[in-house]
């Protein structure tokens, strides 16, 4: 009945038609292998993408405190309103929802625009937000009506606040946004975060990742519309918080330095000779640190940076200056030191000073006569220090600038200090192109020459010279080991400086003899100073030096005083630079005067309590 | 054109339970096994308070629909492979007139879904009359072709006629549209013919046809979202979150579970909806995605073993008829599965084709069920001689 062939051709097509779908179901198979085993990495990766949301748990950040534990930055709370669209078109319109938030807020056509725009953009599904950074005077009214509102919800953001104000703001720096992602690496997940801050100044940028914490995750799914998956369990790792931060600065002291200094510009330090331990550290003009809290009010910030007094530079470690006359100590200590001179040797002070063709004044035009080396300091005789700087030499004034911390950074915990310049014959020629020559070497003397101090720089001066000529260096933290390297400077060297210094302040023509006190026996040594910013002309000179009251406040002598007490047992040393202040000892020293006046009353207070 | 199959000779049950090939029943009871495991895997347990977490797995709403309509399935099935081959010779034509006319019927009372009409609703079941289409015509074409000798299949005419019957459906379906469905329809006719002993010029001839008219139905034949649907297939990933989305997704699902899978109920891409119609024509991507490689490829062998076990039967056969249906059926199921697999990997366009007795749908199953229920038959009736006589 059947054709054996149609049977044969059937049987051979037939196995052909096996044979061919076998090779195919193969392909399949290899096409299967390539996608999930050859190219499984790049899928997995997608699908991960696709279905997780990683959500950054900001830490929250370490406070600041002074060394009594008062509170000197502290986290607060705002608020933020969003809205979801898609919860609201239940029950009422959008508009509905405007009107509502321009009744009970400040609420502008802009911010419409800008929700309406963003839900086009995201979708119903994900919140947009109303207004952020509210307090909650501002958002209680809201808060009342939101269960009424479906849609609405309010989020809780962590601010920084600064409850001091001004005190101490240079110290303490800000935080702000790091548009520029400088610490990508140690900050990568929290940079995810739009508003995170990071410590843009002082401290706050010097600590800031003992400050900062760890960041915790929240992973959440998600499903294909981006709704929260319900069916699986967040995964979530609490954030870290950050290590609170205790300074050595005590508040009182701060906030006092912003009493009793009453001039524009410059700076006041108080700094514990042994340990190193600053209890102040002000810069003026200060500025007010609640105005940086949450957003870094723009205007304000302008308003700074306009300001001819420099509020944003932390001047004690910032601010360079020739220390003028307290430099005389380092050199009066080198010619001790190197045997140069003995205390008893007198100089002879006409007024002025023959060097070659140059004459160089003595401040005092009459003359200090016949002057040794303790009278030298306190009556700060100028015509004295160029002679013995001569013998002395610059390399050796170099050499002991050096040792007691100038021309060479603090090492201070704070983010712009400057180093300031020792100079030496290498120096000048390669920044000015001319040799040394005496003459400046004898300008050096006086400290009114090429070198630039920071007044950081002229505390740990003082404080070395006072403490028995430890290297002690400055520190906002309290640290374990205070035994400092002893520089080798003999007791009685020490003892001829310090008296001079005591002189100054304690005797009749001490050139700060008005800045004088007495706590309990305690009594203060010191040393004035006056730097001149520009050379004073010939002619000024002739027809007597023109007041400084008449000058213009720009061209005005920085004033200087750096100072110590308790006179017999030095423990805190003062620095105080009144930029264009006019003298150290009208405008500076009453200021130092003051600050280790009030630190005697509350330590001595408190080491009887 | 009398056909006769009266009773040649006493065949009872016993006898036919010998002949039953098992391996194939229970390849295809695999299928279904798997089908009901992942259907349930999709279900989802609602939360009955506010503060508790929905449950993966539930037998609503698809594992206990589908269980039922497997139930209504391996009775047709039984029915189907106990009953006497000669009797689905005889009613082939009849099948395959009964089945156009319900194409016919589509085409003006048919509902409307996913941009095409496909369903009729039959006593408030809606059916989808492509599915059945498929096996009438492997009947219909069996019986034709059993019927001629070498020199009738060879004739002009005879093609003709052999040609017509799977244009029939084949444009009625095209018109719905659903491409998936004629696509099956054509292969269907072309390996039925083949293996027939058609003569190899003519299959020549309506690839050329084929070739020449393929600009005019691009431009007269293809709906605007089928045309879509290719050139997407060309450039899936341009556009990701578009028409592309489903082979991109269906890709991330497959190539991330990797060796062993992401573990039941454990795939994300598919139980946060990321992946499009993961109960129906995805089903093989969830699939994929729990069970990793590893099982994908034991999935491809219980296929492979499958279609392996019906060509033997065919092969076994002794009459035309049961050679010819046995391949035919053969045919379409593999054209299932591959066409289904091809587009979900990212091979072909996407033309909505389920996966055979395993994707999440009625007609489909009901049909493929009867098609092994007449696999079986030729299996149990493969000694039997049976022809609609010359």
């Amino acid at each position: 009945m059947l054709d054996g062939d149609l049977i044969r051709t059937f049987n051979r097509r037939t196995l052909l038609l096996g044979g061919g779908k076998a090779v195919l179901l193969s392909f399949l198979m290899g096409r299967v292998f390539f996608l999930q085993v050859i190219e499984s990495k790049k899928y997995r990766e997608l699908s991960n993408k696709n279905a997780f949301r990683l959500h950054i748990l900001i830490p929250l950040r370490g406070k600041i405190t002074d060394r009594y534990d008062v509170v000197m930055a502290d986290n607060d709370q705002r608020y933020s309103l969003f809205i979801t669209p898609e919860q609201v078109q239940k029950s009422q319109t959008m508009e509905d929802m405007f009107n509502f938030f321009s009744e009970y807020l400040s609420f502008e056509e802009d911010d419409r625009i800008r929700i309406l725009k963003t839900v086009k953009k995201q979708g119903d599904v994900l919140p947009v937000l109303v207004k952020g950074n509210m307090t909650w005077e501002e958002m209680a009214p809201i808060a009342m009506r939101q269960f009424d509102l479906p849609g609405l919800f309010i989020e809780t953001d962590i601010v920084r606040e600064y409850p001091l104000k001004e005190s101490a703001s240079h110290v303490i720096g800000y935080v702000g946004l790091d548009k520029k992602k400088t610490k990508y690496d140690q900050y990568r997940f929290l940079y995810r975060v739009p508003d995170f801050r990071t410590g843009r100044n002082g401290v706050e940028k010097e600590f800031d990742k003992r400050l900062t914490g760890e960041p915790g995750e929240l992973i959440q799914k998600v499903n294909a519309h981006g709704r929260l998956s319900k069916t699986f369990k967040a995964e979530k790792k609490e954030a870290i918080a950050g290590k609170d931060l205790k300074l050595t600065l005590d508040t009182r002291l701060q906030k006092y330095a912003s009493e009793v200094f009453f001039e524009k510009s410059g700076s006041v330090l108080v700094m514990d000779v042994h340990t190193g331990e600053l209890l102040t550290m002000a810069s003026f003009p200060e500025y007010d640190l609640t105005r940086f809290e949450g957003r870094i009010e723009a205007e304000y910030y302008k308003e700074l940076l306009d300001n001819p007094y420099h509020p944003l530079i932390n001047k004690p470690v910032e601010g360079l200056y020739a220390p003028g006359s307290t430099f005389k100590m380092l050199v009066a200590l080198a010619g001790l030191h190197y045997e140069k001179i003995t205390s008893s040797k007198e100089i002879f002070c006409p007024g002025y000073f023959w060097y070659g063709n140059h004459k160089f004044h003595c401040w005092e035009k009459r003359g200090h006569k016949h002057i040794s080396l303790v009278d030298a300091i306190q009556k700060s005789c100028d015509v004295y220090f160029y002679q013995l700087g001569l013998e002395v030499g610059i390399d050796r004034i170099e050499e002991i600038s050096r040792k007691f911390g100038l021309g060479e950074k603090t090492g201070i915990q704070l983010p712009t200090e400057k180093q300031g310049v020792v100079p030496n014959r290498y120096w000048k020629k390669e920044h000015m192109g001319e040799s040394w020559v005496h003459g400046d070497t004898i300008m050096t003397s006086i400290g009114q020459g090429l070198t630039l101090t920071t007044p950081l720089q002229l505390a740990v001066m003082i404080s070395r010279l006072v403490n028995g000529g430890k290297a002690v260096s400055p520190t906002l933290t309290a640290r374990d080991n205070v035994n400092f390297e002893d520089m080798g400077f003999q007791a009685e060297h020490l003892d001829l400086i310090k008296k001079g210094m005591f002189n100054v302040v304690n005797e009749k023509h001490g050139t700060a003899r008005g800045s004088a006190f007495d706590v309990a026996g305690m009594k203060m040594g010191g040393k004035t100073g006056t730097t001149q910013v520009r050379r004073i002309s010939t002619q000024e000179r002739l027809t007597s030096v023109r007041s400084q009251n008449s000058l213009d406040w720009r061209l005005r002598n920085h004033a200087l005083f750096v100072g110590y007490a308790p006179a017999d047992a030095p423990r805190y040393a003062c620095c105080v630079v009144v930029e264009h202040g006019r003298g150290g000892s009208s405008t500076a020293a009453p200021v130092a005067s003051k600050m280790l006046k009030k630190t005697l009353e509350i330590y001595t207070k408190g080491e009887k309590a | 054109m009398s056909t006769s199959y009266s009773r040649q000779f006493h065949f009872p049950f016993t006898e036919k339970l010998k002949k039953f090939n098992f391996p194939l029943f229970f390849g295809v009871l695999g299928f279904c096994a798997i089908s009901l495991l992942l259907l349930y895997s999709v279900g989802m347990t609602p939360c009955e308070t506010a503060d508790c977490t929905p449950t993966l797995g539930n037998f609503r709403p698809f594992a206990l629909k589908q269980g039922f309509r497997f139930l209504i399935g391996f009775g047709v099935f039984f029915s189907i492979a106990f009953s006497h081959i000669g009797r689905w010779l005889k009613y082939a034509y009849i099948l395959y007139g009964i089945n156009i006319l319900l194409l016919l019927l589509v085409t003006i009372i048919g509902h409307t879904g996913m941009g095409a009409q496909r369903w009729i609703s039959i006593g408030g079941f809606i059916f989808q009359p492509s599915e059945p289409m498929k096996i009438t015509l492997v009947l219909a074409l069996s019986r034709y072709f059993s019927s001629a000798n070498v020199d009738k299949v060879k004739s002009i005419g005879f093609f003709l006629g052999g040609l017509a019957l799977v244009l029939l459906p084949f444009l009625l379906v095209v018109s719905q549209p659903d491409l998936g469905t004629a696509l099956i329809l054509t292969f269907i006719g072309g390996g039925m013919l083949f293996i027939s002993g058609m003569p190899l010029s003519r299959f020549l001839a309506i690839f050329l046809a084929v070739v020449v008219s393929l600009p005019v139905i691009w431009q007269v034949g293809l709906k605007d979202y089928q045309k879509q649907r290719v050139l997407t297939f060309i450039s899936p990933d341009k556009d990701s979150a578009g028409a592309g989305y489903h082979i991109s997704q269906s890709k991330i699902a497959l190539g991330s579970g990797g060796w062993v899978g992401k573990g039941y109920m454990k795939g994300s891409q598919s139980h946060l909806n990321f992946l499009p119609e993961k109960q129906t024509d995805f089903i093989f991507t969830m699939f994929a995605e729990e069970f990793g490689f590893i099982g994908s490829f034991l999935l491809l062998i219980l296929f492979g073993f499958v279609i392996f076990t019906g060509f033997m039967i065919s092969f076994r056969a002794r009459s035309r008829f049961s050679n010819l249906l046995g391949v035919g059926l053969m045919i379409n199921f593999f054209l299932y599965l591959f066409i289904n697999i091809a587009m979900v990997t990212g091979v072909i366009p996407v033309v909505g084709v389920p996966l055979p007795l395993i994707s999440y749908g009625g007609s489909s199953a009901l049909s493929l069920l009867v098609g092994f229920g007449l696999l079986q038959s030729v299996a149990v009736h493969r000694d039997m001689l049976v022809s609609s006589g010359n």
